[in-house]
This record gives structure tokens, C-alpha cells and sequence, in this order.
């Protein structure tokens, strides 16, 4: 394969899964990885490293095209981003010492958990109960307009939610994913932060953690801008059209597709590992 | 506490700011990448490739003052590596604006947390070796 093949091929289905992974808030870090070993038969490492830097761009673009997200809590999302880079550092070395072939399997059982939660249907935390003494401390309060009324909310079972978090940024560094569906595990789960503001403060903080295991991965050679460049600018363009589309687009059906997709890829992605084809 | 959100400075004219600094350094980023891009397919474009063998990235790829100096150059891998740099910032620079943020609110522990995220970054940067 030439360059101008592999960077047309690249970006081309990079831009698919951006728009895919934009339009069912599932993120398209998710089947970059998979698409571009074994599709392209990239190197995990450098297709990980890849991964990475289009979950950056896909962050800082979608920021900057909406500005502030509208329900997103930024103290919570700061507190948070504690663990949450922390663990990526520990992701990122984590990776450089790992066997392809676990990286694999372990991504494939992220995978499966993300198509798994996906189509659970959320429900809304019980905002009434009394607030957390930790959680008053440390301010981790807020409120959002829910049916044109202010409903406050305030975050409970903070050491859990902040463990949650490590183990967020860890699979982010390890598997160069934003991790979307473990951080709104914690938050929603967790620590009962409405649904709302638990999507809307992960988006925000996704890119911070993206951004503290890039370093690493920089650094060590991981990051190959060849493999890179077509990727961040596929899923880029593609979470951006995925953005505009997500108005007056019927999500429900193309998310079952999407979790579909992303469960064969998950078991593709574990038998390659079983079998040490990577 | 009720209306802790509502406080913040969100729409104060110095956030205006900080939102429009991270906007024009996104797309600069992006322009950067792309513009390293058209480079490497106009030179190399017809050039065999494989990325199947790992083979880690060498030193001007790698560290912060070689792929700068590298891009000054003209050097199309290193024009991408500058921009996917850039855009390792702008997350990076979105903390340190939110910690201004609090600096301006006066709210010392949320000033404290912003510094241990930037300390954690930092020290993930400096592996970068500057």
C-alpha cells in the first residue's frame, strides 16, 4: 500500500466512525483502534497512539464548535480529572510493558462493556436525597434545568466515583479510547450525578485525560504522525458532520447498529489476541 | 449552595477570551496537521508503506525541540508531529484557563485542584524531554 492509499483508506474510514461514533455519543476512538489493526494490519502501538490524538481532536473540535456544553459540572469534571490523568499516565507505561496480545484482549472486553451499556436504558438519579458530607466539602454540588424547573443535585460516594475514575484514565492510556462509557459509569452510577450532567462533564474532561497519556505515548515513539495525520482528521471532520446531524436523526436504530458493529469488532479483537495473529 | 454553576464566570468577558484562545488554537492545530499532511502525500505520496512492525519513532519525532526545529524546516512529518503537539496543548491550556478562572473567584481549593491536574500533565509532558 502506498502512503496516498493508506491516508485515503485511513481517513476515509476514520470519518465514518467519527460521524458513527458522534451521532450514538458512543465517541469513534472506539473503532479506530480495531478498524486500523485489523483492517490495516497497523501495529497495536501505533494504532493505540493514533487512537489517542483523534480523541484529543475530537474533544478540543467539538468544544470549539459549541463552546461551554450545557449541563457539564466543571468542578466535579476538574476533582475528577485528578484520577482521571493519573491513571492515564499509569495506562500509558502500563502499554509500553504489556503484550500486544493482552492489550488486544482487554480492548476487546472494554468494547463489549461499551455496546453493552449502550443499550441500557438510563434512569435519572434520584435527585432528592440528602447531599454527601464529602461531596458538600468539596462543593461537588450543582443544579440544571430539568421541564423548566432548577433541580439541584449533589454527588454522593466520592472515593468510589474517584476510583471509578483512576480506572477510567487507566483504560484510556492503555487503549488510547476516551473511555466515555466507564467515566459516565462513575459519575452516573456511582457517585448519582444526573445523566445529563454525567455525558455533558465527560465530554469535558476527555480530552484532558487523552492529552496527559499523549505525552507519553509522545515520547516514547508511539506516535506515528503518518498513521496519525489521517485518522485525527477523519474522525474530526466526521464528529463535526456527526454534531449537526444529531438534531433530526433517527439515533435510536443506528445505535443498535453501532453496538453491533462494535460487539463483532470486540470479538474479533479478543480471538486475534487468544490466537496471537497481532 | 444552590446556583454554584451560576456563579461562575461564564460569561464574563475574560472567559469570552480564554473560549476564542482555545478556538483559534484548535484550528490552527488541525491546519497544521492537514498542511503536514499535503506535504507528505505530494513528496512521498506514491512511497511503498507499512505500519505492521513497530519500530518506535526516532529522536526528531520524538522530542519537543527537535520536531519544532524539524517543522520550521519544512520536514512533513515533523509539520504533523507540530500540530498533533498544538493539540496536546489545547486540553493542557483549558485547565490552566479554568484555574484562572477560580484564581479570579477567589475559591483557593478549586485554584489547588486546577495546579495538582497541571502538575500531573506536566510531569506527563516532561517526558518530552524540552
Amino acid at each position: 500500500m502506498t502512503q496516498l492509499e493508506f491516508a485515503a483508506l485511513a481517513s476515509a474510514g476514520s470519518l465514518f466512525a467519527g460521524f458513527l461514533g458522534s451521532l450514538t455519543g458512543l465517541g469513534g476512538g472506539v473503532v479506530i483502534v480495531p478498524m486500523l489493526v485489523l483492517g490495516f494490519h497497523v501495529d497495536v502501538h501505533y494504532a493505540v497512539g493514533a487512537s489517542l490524538i483523534s480523541v484529543i481532536g475530537t474533544s478540543a473540535g467539538a468544544q470549539a464548535a459549541h463552546g461551554r456544553e450545557g449541563f457539564s459540572n466543571t468542578r466535579i469534571g476538574l476533582f475528577l480529572e485528578i484520577a482521571t490523568t493519573m491513571g492515564a499516565i499509569c495506562g500509558a507505561f502500563l502499554s509500553t510493558s504489556m503484550p500486544t496480545k493482552w492489550i488486544a484482549i482487554i480492548f476487546g472486553l472494554v468494547l463489549l462493556y461499551s455496546a453493552w451499556s449502550s443499550m441500557q436504558t438510563k434512569k435519572q438519579a434520584d435527585a432528592s436525597r440528602p447531599p454527601d458530607a464529602l461531596a458538600t466539602k468539596l462543593r461537588l454540588v450543582g443544579n440544571f434545568p430539568d421541564r423548566q424547573k432548577l433541580v439541584s443535585y449533589s454527588a454522593r460516594r466520592v472515593p468510589l466515583g474517584f476510583s471509578l475514575m483512576f480506572g477510567a484514565g487507566t483504560l484510556s492510556g492503555l487503549l488510547g479510547i476516551g473511555s466515555g462509557a466507564v467515566k459516565v459509569l462513575a459519575m452516573d452510577q456511582a457517585m448519582q450525578i444526573p445523566f445529563k450532567v454525567s455525558t455533558a462533564t465527560s465530554n469535558f474532561m476527555i480530552g484532558v485525560t487523552a492529552a496527559a497519556s499523549a505525552g507519553v505515548y509522545l515520547s516514547r515513539g508511539y506516535i506515528n504522525p503518518a498513521v496519525a495525520m489521517p485518522v485525527t482528521i477523519g474522525v474530526l471532520v466526521g464528529s463535526l458532520l456527526g454534531a449537526r446531524f444529531l438534531v433530526n436523526a433517527r439515533v435510536k436504530s443506528v445505535r443498535v447498529i453501532f453496538a453491533i458493529v462494535i460487539a463483532l469488532l470486540a470479538a474479533e479483537m479478543i480471538f486475534n489476541g487468544l490466537t496471537g495473529k497481532l | 449552595m444552590n446556583g454554584v454553576e451560576i456563579c461562575e464566570i461564564y460569561d464574563s468577558a475574560i472567559h469570552r477570551a480564554m473560549t476564542a484562545i482555545l478556538r483559534v488554537l484548535t484550528i490552527v492545530a488541525g491546519l497544521v496537521i492537514l498542511v503536514g499532511g499535503v506535504l507528505l502525500l505530494v513528496r512521498h505520496g506514491d512511497t511503498a508503506t507499512s505500519f505492521y512492525a513497530f519500530a518506535g519513532e526516532p529522536a526528531s519525532l520524538r522530542l519537543v525541540s527537535e520536531i519544532v526545529a524539524g517543522a520550521f524546516q519544512g520536514h512533513a512529518l515533523a509539520v504533523v508531529q507540530f500540530g498533533i503537539l498544538l493539540l496536546i496543548a489545547t486540553p493542557v491550556l483549558r485547565v490552566l484557563f479554568v484555574g484562572i478562572g477560580y484564581l479570579i473567584e477567589r475559591d483557593w481549593l478549586y485554584v489547588l485542584v486546577a495546579a495538582i491536574v497541571l502538575v500531573v500533565l506536566g510531569s506527563s509532558l516532561m517526558g518530552l524531554k524540552l
